[in-house]
């Protein structure tokens, strides 16, 4: 049997479903489109370009997936509109002014739908006749930092003529594995997190003025790491990933934070996924320790802090512990680190030129470290909320990690008091933009509707979909330990049970019973 | 103004799509047909007409309608 088709109704994973939540919820849309620009310089076939992208959909059937909603659950369906693969000739585009990038936003902006695909989009523009530029984007939902060297791959091997290697599981069967595999670990992760998450929307840096952890607009700074990074890293006995979240703990500290948890992504993939396009990265916080004493020691705390979460690495957050409200950045600051060992490949009789980092101009959180080493150098940008944080401020924070970064390696053995860092930033009246206090309740909002009636099913089906004896009816869902999965189980059964279609908004706006009772009772009038 | 952008619409297209149809049309304009590149015409064209500032930043600049309240609420 091909591996290559989706079957009705296979599971989406769990990243997949918290995400496709996060949509409905209003809070993805851009955020999520992953943008991808190759620039392809000489005689170019645009036809047999055009022929390897449809050779690349047909191996990654993530790419014609869609996420629908069954019972409860999301599940991965073959989407009604499949990734739109199109020519367009922009001759003179350049001479006209315009530029590169511009034509990579318009893109990025385009819609795409989890609900009925497409999930990605290829475009091949004609800039000249011998200059081409392929845009790709994807829905995070189905592609992730990986998948870039892995589109680039297939691509390049499908227009060489060779054959595209077929995948060795479905997604089915992956996200049940994994599934399986979180169900397992879910006790033990909670009890791992329990002692060390702390869900702060407090933050100190240089020209903040508010703290989310909602998509937004974004803005960027780019900028290099000191190319010996490695053997900085090597000195201290670390890699360079933990050298650099170790940099940036120190930073928020000398700032003024205590106790900044700093959420990285964690590739979630397996000797099984390594060549499979799609979504396989969980974001999970890492706490450290006030550094002190020798900066070195201090790196190998936060490595040894990052390796235990190694074990959990496949469980969302939100699935061990409660009191993770609808996000789409964990931490208000973040990072992503990336290593691209291979060099671009060939697309035999042009020269080609990845933009691996091309920027979607949004931000999932307040500031966000992007980190893609190479063999040509490390590239760095910090992803930063305009309206949030200034962009000098945002300089600033780039200046001061550079600045230690460079200390580390010029002097490995230093203790962390000796080391170039900020004085504390003194904290202004900076509110978190994200938290629900002081909204007024759906059943306290002058509505018409007498919610009464209803709470008592609802509570009926919180209690079942939660899994608890007794729920007050003023309880927060996500402090219960709700997530997305409670979401769609309590929006199915009061589908089934009271007929009424529950919005996602309700999530955001009242998560509690009297809430959603409301809001029956509102649906109900207006029926 | 709605006949004015569709106007200038079907000129960033180079004359791809009518006029009519962009009037009439009830899905967005990437669907009817508006490409990337036609798309940062009418960006230009849209700015210079209007002196207002077009992003590229929102489905709801992908209407006609959409375009068209844009430049509206910038027109003060």
């Amino acid at each position: 049997m091909s591996p290559t088709l989706i079957g009705e109704g296979e599971q989406a994973s769990l990243a997949q479903h918290g995400m496709w939540i996060t949509e409905r919820m209003g809070c993805g849309g851009r955020v999520y489109h992953m943008p991808l620009a190759i620039r392809l310089d000489g005689p170019l076939d645009v036809d047999r370009l055009l022929a390897a992208c449809h050779d690349v959909v047909r191996a990654h059937p993530q790419l014609t997936a869609a996420l629908a909603e069954r019972d409860g659950e999301v599940r991965l369906v073959p989407a009604a509109v499949p990734p739109p693969i199109g020519f367009e000739d922009a001759s003179g585009f350049e001479d006209a002014g315009y530029e590169a990038g511009e034509l990579v936003d318009r893109e990025t902006s385009l819609a795409l739908d989890l609900g009925t695909g497409p999930a990605a989009r290829f475009t091949v523009f004609r800039l000249a006749p011998e200059r081409h530029l392929l845009v790709f984007v994807a829905h995070h939902a189905v592609f992730d930092g990986m998948s870039k060297d892995i589109l680039v791959r297939d691509l390049a091997a499908a227009y060489a003529g060779r054959p595209v290697s077929a995948l060795p599981l479905t997604h089915g069967e992956i996200a049940e594995r994994e599934n399986a595999r979180v169900a397992e670990l879910l006790g033990e992760a909670a009890e791992f997190w329990r002692g060390r998450w702390n869900d702060r929307q407090d933050l100190r840096l240089p020209g903040l003025s508010g703290v989310s952890v909602r998509a937004a607009a974004g803005e960027a700074v780019d900028f290099a790491l000191p190319s010996d990074l490695a053997v900085a890293a090597d000195k201290l006995g670390v890699t360079r990933f933990e050298l650099v979240l170790a940099a940036v703990h120190t930073l928020l500290t000398a700032y003024g934070n205590e106790d900044a948890a700093v959420a990285v992504d964690l590739s979630t993939r397996t000797e099984e996924t390594r060549g499979h396009i799609g979504l396989f990265v969980n974001e999970l916080p890492v706490p450290a320790p006030t550094p002190s004493g020798r900066f070195a020691d201090f790196a190998r705390t936060v490595r040894d802090e990052l390796r235990a979460t190694y074990r959990f690495r496949q469980v969302p957050l939100a699935r061990a512990v409660g009191g993770v409200s609808p996000r789409t950045a964990l931490t208000p600051v973040s990072v992503s680190y990336r290593r691209r060992d291979a060099s671009t490949p060939e697309f035999p009789g042009v020269e080609a030129s990845v933009d691996w980092m091309a920027f979607n101009q949004a931000v999932r959180g307040t500031l966000h470290l992007q980190v893609v080493d190479a063999p040509d150098g490390v590239a760095a940008r910090l992803q930063f909320n305009p309206l949030m944080l200034s962009r000098s401020g945002c300089e600033s924070v780039a200046g001061h990690l550079l600045a230690l970064l460079r200390a580390v390696a010029a002097a490995p053995d230093a203790d962390v008091a000796d080391l170039p860092l900020p004085s504390p930033v003194v904290a202004s009246a900076v509110e978190s933009s994200s938290g629900r206090a002081g909204e007024p309740s759906a059943s306290a909002r002058g509505g018409a509707a007498d919610a009464v009636p209803y709470v008592a099913e609802v509570g009926e089906i919180w209690r079942e979909v939660l899994g608890m004896p007794e729920i007050g009816p003023d309880e927060d869902l996500f402090d219960l330990g709700g997530h997305s999965l409670s979401i769609t189980q309590i929006i199915a059964k009061v589908r089934e049970r009271m007929d009424v279609e529950l919005s996602f908004d309700v999530f955001f706006d009242d998560p509690t019973i009297n809430g959603i009772a409301a809001e029956v009772a509102r649906l109900r009038e207006e029926a | 103004m709605r006949e004015r952008v569709a106007e200038l619409v079907a000129k960033a297209s180079g004359g791809d799509l009518a006029v009519a149809d962009i009037l009439a049309a009830e899905c967005s304009l990437p669907a009817l047909g508006l490409t990337s590149i036609a798309y940062l015409r009418l960006i230009d064209l849209l700015e210079t007409e209007f002196d207002c500032d077009v992003d590229l930043d929102g489905g709801h600049l992908d209407t006609l309608d959409g375009l068209v309240e844009h430049i509206a609420g910038q027109r003060k």
